[in-house]
């Protein structure tokens, strides 16, 4: 309920700013998307976030389709507040219109930056723009790593540096905030704290980032299907104590770690990469890496691309037993429940793109995925890839084909 | 650019008259190439030289078209500067461009072609100055030999400032380089040349302007060809559009990175001008705040090509993620250059850009490209 009452404060005074601001800005962005997806087995989606999907070569016109407007009111040369609002296919909207930023920002000085109020922040490379397509070479930030994050919008501080530093220009963000991220699965409120610097000279870029958070998954579902698992004198002998161990669903703690680089290379070559750990207390949230490499070459207009990407989840069997004298099928259940547990949903990705300026606001994207399970096929999983429970002949791999037009406003 | 054409568009009447001319005496059938003497001290874009022989460049272009208007082909003579219009008088040579006339008898100049700047500039070392009188006493200036400087011959000749003189652009400029004179003049599309094409390390990046000089052709008064004829088929060349396109493959158009000449910045390089007009620092090297602002007219993308060297998507990208990823605002579009100039006058921390011939002593140059 406080949430509430300081984000309704914080909307009072920032509409009421935008709209006293001596000098206005209305722009905006947005992407039309349409993917499909290849196998008759599984489903897949842009997007962990994306409520709908595609299975065999249906297309779709969700997934990365969005549209945003932003308000940009500058009220004295060090003061602005900015208004943005999005519609796109996320879980728990489906287009309906959200605030994604909303907040106050301070120039403190040439150096120092304060934003109050909602805002993504700085953790990954795409963190604030990961819905602005214009903005980057991909279709969109690279699943091997920002699966391994939300990127939900918290209400917060975040206190930016910036400043000559090594040959090179630094950036420093500081910020944190609480959050309410929606899933599929439930929602997880809880709160975040982002340390994230950027150094850039010349033709390259550095980035590193650590970013601590605790939350709680609200989820009635989950609970209701593990608690005759946890009841004493029940088909599991040790799943109460274990689930308390590593199956917490509150308080939580996730840290996330990023490193990343872009290097232009000369002759219109650029070589990104990124890569992110995440460490977590609970198996609701898995441990995990991920990383990518992509390699683009800009021909005037066109930019064709390839990446190559790897996820994997690290964490170990819960080895959970059955009661003794239980049938023997409880044995094989808890063994593919502990297996469904641990997440096991590594995979690699290797994708080819082309991206083609057809103005200076727009580009249109042609991008083929082909995601690879690398340890398991079988284990159900509602995530970029559905697999449904019974599916035994899903040979472990897909491709997904996307055309995406961006463009800003 | 703009005195350029204005001068070429101003001369389509007597290019009528040269035709008319032409076709009364036609073209000459003779073998005999057109002797055209190429100063030693000349240096790209006008001369293009490998093994001391001229290639290309604007003048070399431009004295083959005012041979093919007359039915030959052209002989380049490389000679030093001071000998160039007395081989004129010879008979020795029958054309010379970009040369200045000395009132030679025998020597017919020709109509002015177009305007080149000339600049002030100095090595990465030394202050700027907004006005040659600013220098201190005494100080070393890369000149050229033989070349006159209306707005520094006053100063050469009272000792407040002294020649250092060279035998071509390209020497001086790679003396400023290596800081032998502290500062130079060159002219705008040569020093604009080493900027782009070969860049030197230790030129700074702000430029003073001293008025510019006028670009004709000489013709000797006992060339091979009839003189008048020689002259009628220079303002038809200076007519046509080939002319106009030379000028744009070779002396691009000078566009000049400019603030209000009350703002404390002097000089500026390249590699900040990117990373400030891409978003990627909202300071100068020194902690002072810098506004970008744009220009939305044609100047917009002569900016891009040669100054940012970038698309103007890339910048539309760049300034998307600061946009809409809760950074800076993308900096102001003004409707042209005399919005630009207003607003720089106003704005002692805004930069921008304007085509060279609208910078005026309220404006500073700190970049040139």
């Amino acid at each position: 309920m406080k949430g509430w009452r300081w984000f309704t404060g914080l909307a009072l005074l920032c509409t009421t700013a935008v709209g006293q601001a001596a000098d206005l800005e209305i722009g905006g962005f947005g992407t039309l998307s349409a993917y499909q997806g290849n196998s008759e087995v599984v489903a897949v989606k842009p997007r962990n976030t994306s409520l709908r999907s595609s299975r065999g070569g249906q297309w779709r016109f969700d997934g990365d389709t969005v549209l945003a407007v932003q308000a940009r009111g500058t009220l004295t040369e060090d003061l602005q507040a900015v208004w943005q609002v999005q519609a796109t296919d996320d879980v728990g909207y489906r287009f309906r219109p959200r605030t994604e930023w909303l907040y106050l920002g301070w120039r403190l000085n040439p150096a120092w930056s304060l934003r109050l109020g909602r805002q993504p922040l700085s953790v990954l490379h795409h963190s604030e723009t990961r819905n602005v397509g214009l903005t980057r070479v991909t279709a969109r930030p690279m699943a091997a790593v920002y699966v391994l994050t939300s990127i939900t919008p918290v209400d917060g501080a975040n206190l930016s540096w910036s400043g000559d530093a090594a040959g090179g220009v630094l950036t420093v963000d500081l910020g944190g905030g609480r959050f309410n991220a929606k899933a599929d699965v439930g929602r997880a409120p809880g709160n975040v704290a982002s340390l994230y610097a950027r150094w850039q000279a010349g033709a390259l870029t550095l980035r590193a980032g650590v970013s601590p958070s605790t939350l709680d998954l609200v989820n009635s579902t989950l609970s209701a299907q593990l608690a005759p698992l946890r009841t004493p004198g029940g088909p599991c002998a040790n799943c109460d104590a274990v689930f308390s161990e590593r199956l917490q669903t509150e308080n939580i703690n996730l840290r996330l770690y990023n490193i990343g680089l872009s290097w232009k290379l000369g002759g219109g070559w650029t070589l990104d990469g990124e890569a992110v750990r995440r460490t977590s207390s609970s198996l609701v949230t898995a441990s995990a890496d991920g990383w990518y490499v992509l390699l683009s070459r800009r021909m005037e207009l066109l930019t064709p691309y390839a990446a190559y990407g790897e996820t994997r989840y690290r964490d170990r069997p819960l080895g959970l037993q059955a009661s003794p004298g239980a049938p023997a099928q409880v044995a094989a259940s808890l063994a593919a429940l502990d297996q469904r547990l641990q997440q096991p949903l590594d995979r690699s990705i290797a994708l080819l793109g082309l991206r083609w300026f057809v103005h200076e606001q727009a580009s249109l994207k042609l991008q083929l995925e082909r995601w690879q399970a690398t340890r398991d096929t079988r284990t159900p999983r509602n995530y970029e890839i559905l697999l449904p429970a019974g599916s035994e002949n899903w040979s472990g791999r897909v491709h997904m084909l996307s055309a995406n037009l961006d463009f800003v406003f | 650019m703009t005195a350029a054409c204005t001068h070429l568009a101003s001369t389509r009447g007597a290019a009528t008259w040269a035709l008319a001319l032409l076709l009364v005496t036609g073209p000459s059938q003779a073998q005999e190439p057109l002797r055209v003497a190429v100063s030693q001290a000349l240096s790209p874009p006008f001369v293009i030289s490998r093994d001391n022989q001229p290639l290309a460049g604007f003048d070399i272009e431009l004295t083959r078209l005012i041979a093919a208007q007359v039915g030959r082909r052209a002989e380049w003579q490389v000679l030093p500067r001071p000998r160039i219009e007395a081989a004129l008088a010879a008979g020795e040579a029958d054309l010379a461009c970009n040369a200045d006339p000395q009132r030679r008898e025998g020597v017919l100049a020709g109509p002015i072609l177009l305007e080149i700047q000339d600049l002030m500039l100095g090595h990465t070392s030394s202050p700027a100055a907004d006005a040659p009188e600013q220098l201190p006493a005494a100080t070393l200036v890369g000149t050229l030999l033989g070349q006159t400087y209306p707005a520094l011959d006053p100063l050469f000749a009272d000792g407040r400032l002294k020649r250092d003189d060279a035998l071509s652009d390209e020497k001086l400029l790679r003396k400023l380089a290596i800081n032998r004179h502290p500062y130079g003049v060159s002219s705008q599309p040569v020093v604009s040349w080493y900027t782009s094409q070969e860049p030197l390390e230790g030129l700074g990046g702000w430029r003073l302007q001293l008025g510019s000089r006028a670009y004709r052709c000489l013709v000797s008064a006992r060339a091979r060809v009839d003189s008048r004829q020689l002259l009628a088929a220079i303002a038809q060349v200076q007519a046509s559009s080939r002319a106009i396109q030379l000028i744009n493959d070779f002396l691009a158009p000078a566009l000049a990175v400019v603030v209000s000449s009350r703002s404390p910045l002097k000089d500026v390089n390249r590699q900040t001008l990117v990373e400030l007009f891409m978003g990627q620092r909202a300071r100068l090297r020194d902690g002072s705040l810098a506004e970008p602002v744009m220009s939305a007219d044609t100047t917009r993308q002569q900016f891009f090509n040669s100054v940012l060297k970038l698309a103007p998507a890339d910048y539309r990208s760049a300034w998307a993620a600061q946009q809409f990823g809760g950074r800076r605002r993308a900096p102001l579009e003004l409707i042209g250059p005399d919005a630009v100039k207003a607003y720089l006058q106003r704005n002692n921390d805004a930069i921008g850009y304007l085509p060279l011939n609208l910078v005026d002593a309220s404006m500073r140059i700190v970049f040139l490209p």
